[in-house]
């Protein structure tokens, strides 16, 4: 029906010639246009090939001059030649810049003229079609409707494919972050004994009763408020037990026990990860930290068998960074002695890594303090507050500004509170003591002893009377607190005041200068005070005025603290075990013990049972 | 010569990459004592007169379009007016103002009283759209700068099969309805974050944009516009407004004589043929599933917003603080190694975790209604669809579809009508044999 035709007068010819002319420019200037973004394209592309893509500086002949820069840091005139080179550099590298950014522009230009030129060549060759002859009329609108129909259907198929997919393959990892993380929810950890957090069957027993295995753990929701003081009094929640003091009530334990022989050992189970932490229990669970340059652990057993029941292995933070840190060899990866406050058990390591595990042994949250400068590795252990973890993380020489005291939300992880010291690296646990109604958190380090409000971190007082390395923790007995370190002295504290007191006899009671202690904390009532020095003395003091009472002497070396249950006292050297019982004027050897291995962290008391570890296994004291 | 041609033009479009990829690098500063780092500097505003500037050259390339496409239907004019604004508002301006970004910021405002939008926005945002109402896409014409880039580079366009045209042609609707979603949560403007041709107006950006702006070029020698036509979150408000129009572009300058001639001529599928009657079997079937969509759209709407309830989680990662939070659970959780830019400087805030991954679920929550909304509107969008391809319009010449023409202009030559009205030819017979009948028509 239709067709092209010829031109078929003058003015249609001279127009068909004007276009034929138009259309040989417009091919041309696209060759033009062709040839000048090519050349464009090849100065570029050499440029490219020679440029530093990274880094500038990332020269060998730089490299090599900072090189030699490292071995005569002096030599003024090659740093003046690192000037030059590094200015070089930097100059060579805007100049490649600006090179690449005129190109670009010159290449753009081309490509316009070329794009132009070639649509315009397109446009003046341009004929009208010949369509083909009409076929009758038949109705193909229906037919492309029906496939677009179809194909709308599929493309709504592969959107809900999609929305699937997404929807499957893209998840949170925040739903247990925030179970674990509320405060008012249920927290991860389940099946605590509703009974064993009630009073210790320990402490409600009379004494001379027959020590009963604690009670079965049937799983029950867990509790989630803060635990009472006396559910903390009646476990062993912390280094040294109930407030970190080193003494436990009266329990029917024995008096003598040999590994070997297995008398007076409930049982033993060997411990598959090294530490120099001790045993802390909560009802029927033993929990226990070890840690080598890789991996942290935490421990549980049933305190009543022996029998391990999980390790969880706890995650590197990123403020660790999976790096080492540098340590003494008799410090280890885990000396810091862990906390519980029945809901979760909260550990510390050598790498500052923080973590609480629940009672199942799931982390609930993990923690970085980042790597302790510390000379022989963090040992201070955990102490707890209400519903808060009390970190005494101290670090360095007072200048460097490192050491702090830190109260995290044990729910959480999150900071509380932090309050920078002016102390130097330190060994020591920190013990909450409630004196006179006046909660206070007391911190020994070189040089002070600190005392700080829990609620906020404020510091309360200080008292100037500690120096060098110090290990001991403090202690608290009726009123009276008890500092020591191996130099200069042990001091009696009445924790009354505020600000400086180290000038005031009002508060500072008396001195002690007599074997004093090199890691083993005193060990005080209201009656006396006893610290065990390194080298095997064990010495008790008057409470009150501070004089010298008696001397009990052993071969054996000594970084266990002592511990008091009922009126005897357990000493565990690294060797040997004795059981004292201090008189007003002498002390008496009552019994001894020997683990077969050697020992150097503190026992744990409950349930009428001790519960020491060894080099290599965890013991269990008590009569079968 | 063609052939010489396409490879030179590949070879153009691989030196604009080359040549945007130099622009990323970054320098380390001078570790040599003595050297004094520059303060960082932070580039002013555009002052108000230049954006009223913006906002006059847009009012005025718009009046110009309306007037070169249905005055003096001049595809010459409209392409000379495309390179103009291209260079202006892609090269000049950098891709920033543009009337598609700036459903995002109105959106943004509507959502968030705090969030301001200036008048220059406004007018960018609802210029186009009134200028589409009362004369057709002459904004997509001749004055988008994305429009314009791969109106220069359709060199070869064939023809996407209908059916396909159909479906991808929704895209740009499930597109609008997420860059809606991300903005209005103030997540991010994914409509400039995923903008193809800024990296080339800019001559800088990632690699990935470079590649997928390249990719578009490409792919646009040989499909007329894929962006505007299966994309642009903004052609998805202008084609229903086009429809709309009162006075659009038409194919004859007058009356079509149905020569078939421009049967062909729309790269991008927008010229239909007269219709033809359907049969009763065909009208009686389509009634039925008229019937059928118009009853089933309803619950396909409402089972696509139950179900994209559940797209809360995916739809959040987008947002910057639920990224975070879930990073920073895996590093607290140990399931992945170091830490990131990010979570090193959330760490250095001191903010709790706690807090962040409150804040993290509290956006699930806010993306789930989001979500159900989007699917909602997903399917609203396909049964709108479904129901259009059930509906027959009488038509009885060869005329524009009004929503998917975009006014370029490039069918006029090809109407014998429009050759005698521009003095190409006398009459319409030098061109078209036609039957004796009709010969006296015209």
């Amino acid at each position: 029906m239709t067709e092209s035709k010829p031109p078929q007068n003058d003015r249609e010819t001279l127009h068909a010639g004007r276009i034929a002319a138009w259309r040989t420019a417009a091919v041309r200037s696209s060759y033009v246009a062709a040839v000048f973004i090519s050349l464009v394209a090849l100065l570029l592309l050499w440029d490219f090939s020679g440029r530093l893509v990274k880094d500038p500086l990332d020269s060998d002949a730089y490299r090599q001059l900072r090189g030699q820069l490292a071995g005569s840091q002096d030599d003024t005139a090659l740093r003046e030649t690192i000037r030059a080179e590094d200015v070089r550099l930097r100059e060579n590298y805007f100049r490649q810049r600006r090179f690449t950014q005129t190109g670009g522009w010159l290449a753009l230009a081309g490509a316009l003229v070329l794009l132009i030129s070639i649509k315009a060549a397109a446009t003046l060759q341009r004929k009208l079609p010949s369509p083909s002859p009409a076929e009758p009329p038949h109705d193909r609108e229906t037919r492309r409707s029906n496939a677009a129909r179809w194909a709308v259907a599929g493309l709504g198929v592969v959107l809900v494919g999609a929305g699937v997919l997404l929807n499957s393959t893209i998840r949170t990892e925040l739903g247990s972050a925030t179970a674990a993380g509320s405060k008012s929810g249920p927290p991860v950890a389940p099946a605590v004994d509703q009974s064993a957090v009630g009073p210790a069957p320990a402490a409600a027993a009379p004494a001379g009763a027959p020590p009963s295995a604690p009670p079965a753990a049937p799983p029950s929701a867990p509790p989630t408020a803060p635990p009472a003081a006396e559910e903390m009094a009646a476990n062993w929640p912390r280094f040294r037990g109930p407030g970190g003091l080193g003494i436990a009530p009266a329990a029917d334990l024995p008096t003598a026990w040999d590994a070997e022989s297995g008398e007076g050992i409930r049982w033993k189970t060997p411990v598959p990860m090294p530490g120099n932490s001790s045993p802390i229990i909560w009802g029927d669970r033993l929990f226990l930290t070890g840690a080598d340059e890789q991996r942290r652990v935490v421990l549980c057993y049933d305190a009543a068998e022996g029998k391990q029941l999980w390790e969880t292995e706890i995650p590197a933070t990123p403020e660790s960074g999976g790096k080492v840190p540098e340590l003494s060899e008799d410090t280890g990866f885990a000396a810091s002695t862990p906390a519980t406050d029945g809901r979760k058990v909260y550990a510390i390591f050598a790498n500052g890594d923080l973590a609480a595990v629940d009672f199942e042994g799931k982390v609930v949250w993990t923690r970085g303090l980042g790597i302790p400068k510390n000379a022989y590795g963090h040992a201070s252990s955990l102490a707890m507050w209400r519903d808060r973890v009390i970190i005494q993380f101290d670090q360095a020489a007072p200048k460097d500004q490192l050491s702090k005291l830190i109260a995290l939300d044990a729910a959480t992880g999150e900071t509380a509170w932090s309050t920078p010291r002016d102390v130097a690296n330190s060994w020591p646990s920190p013990i909450v003591i409630d004196h006179e109604g006046s909660e206070q958190i007391i911190t020994c380090a070189d040089p002070f002893v600190i005392a700080y409000n829990p609620a906020d971190g404020k510091e309360i007082w200080r008292c100037k009377c500690l120096r060098q390395d110090v290990g001991p923790s403090p202690t608290y007995a009726d009123g009276i607190l008890y500092v020591a370190s191996e130099f200069p002295q042990m001091t009696a504290i009445r924790p009354s005041g505020t600000g400086d007191i180290t000038e005031s006899d009002k508060y500072v009671l008396w001195i002690a200068e007599d074997n004093l202690p090199d890691t083993c904390s005193p060990l005080a009532t209201a009656k006396h005070v006893y610290v065990m020095a390194s080298f095997g003395y064990l010495t008790c003091y008057d409470a009150k005025s501070g004089k010298l009472l008696w001397e009990w002497e052993s071969d054996d070396s000594f970084t266990s603290s002592p511990t008091l249950v009922g009126d005897l006292v357990y000493v565990f050297g690294l060797e040997t075990c004795a059981v004292i019982s201090p008189g007003g004027e002498k002390a008496e050897t009552v019994g001894k013990g020997n683990l077969g291995e050697e020992c150097v962290t503190s026992p744990a008391v409950h349930g009428g049972r001790m519960f020491i570890r060894g080099k290599e296994h965890l013991f269990c004291i008590g009569k079968k | 010569m063609r052939r010489q041609l396409r490879i030179l033009s590949g070879l153009a479009l691989l030196l604009l990459l080359v040549a945007g990829a130099g622009a990323q690098e970054l320098l380390s500063r001078p570790e040599i004592e003595g050297h004094a780092t520059p303060t960082a500097e932070f580039p002013e505003p555009r002052s108000a007169s230049l954006e009223y500037t913006d906002v006059a050259v847009l009012a005025v390339a718009l009046g110009l379009s309306v007037y070169l496409a249905l005055v003096r239907r001049s595809r010459r004019g409209l392409f000379l007016l495309a390179i103009g604004s291209l260079a202006y508002f892609g090269f000049y301006r950098q891709g920033c103002v543009c009337a598609i970004g700036s459903i995002q910021n109105v959106v943004l405002a509507l959502s968030d009283s705090s969030y301001g939008v200036s008048l220059a926005i406004l007018a960018f945002f609802a210029l186009p759209l009134v200028a589409t109402l009362f004369f057709g896409r002459t904004f997509c014409a001749a004055v988008c700068p994305l429009g314009a880039i791969q109106e220069l580079f359709a060199l070869r366009p064939v023809r996407v099969p209908a059916w396909l045209d159909q479906a991808l042609g929704l895209a740009p609707y499930v597109y609008l309805g997420a860059a809606v979603v991300y903005a209005a949560t103030g997540t991010a403007f994914i409509i400039c974050e995923y903008d193809p041709f800024v990296a080339f107006f800019r001559l800088s950006g990632s690699a990935n944009m470079l590649i997928l702006g390249a990719c578009f070029l490409v792919i646009g020698l040989f499909i007329g516009r894929p962006y505007c036509r299966y994309l642009c979150p903004y052609g998805a408000l202008l084609k229903p407004l086009s429809r709309l129009s009162r006075w659009h572009v038409r194919i004859p300058p007058e009356e079509c004589i149905n020569c078939r001639l421009c049967e062909d001529a729309c790269p991008y599928g927008a010229i239909h043929p007269p219709t033809v009657k359907q049969s009763d079997a065909d009208r009686k079937a389509a009634r039925t599933r008229l019937v059928l969509l118009l009853a089933l759209s309803p619950v396909m709407v409402a089972a696509a917003g139950w179900a994209g309830r559940g797209l809360g989680v995916p739809l959040s990662r987008l947002h910057p603080e639920s990224q975070l939070a879930e990073r920073v659970r895996l590093e607290e959780t140990g399931q992945v190694e170091g830490t990131t830019d990010a979570s090193d400087a959330f760490y250095s805030t001191g903010r709790p975790r706690q807090e962040l991954y409150a804040a993290a679920l509290a956006l699930h929550e806010r993306f789930s209604v989001a979500g159900m909304l989007l699917g909602g509107w997903v399917a609203l969008v396909i049964a709108v669809k479904l129901i259009h391809t059930n509906l027959r319009r009488q038509r009885t010449e060869y005329s524009a579809e009004k929503g998917n023409c975009v006014s370029c202009g490039r069918c006029f030559w090809y109407c014998p009508a429009e050759q005698v009205r521009l003095g190409l030819i006398e009459n319409v017979d030098v061109v078209v044999k036609r039957p004796p009948a009709e010969e006296g028509k015209s």
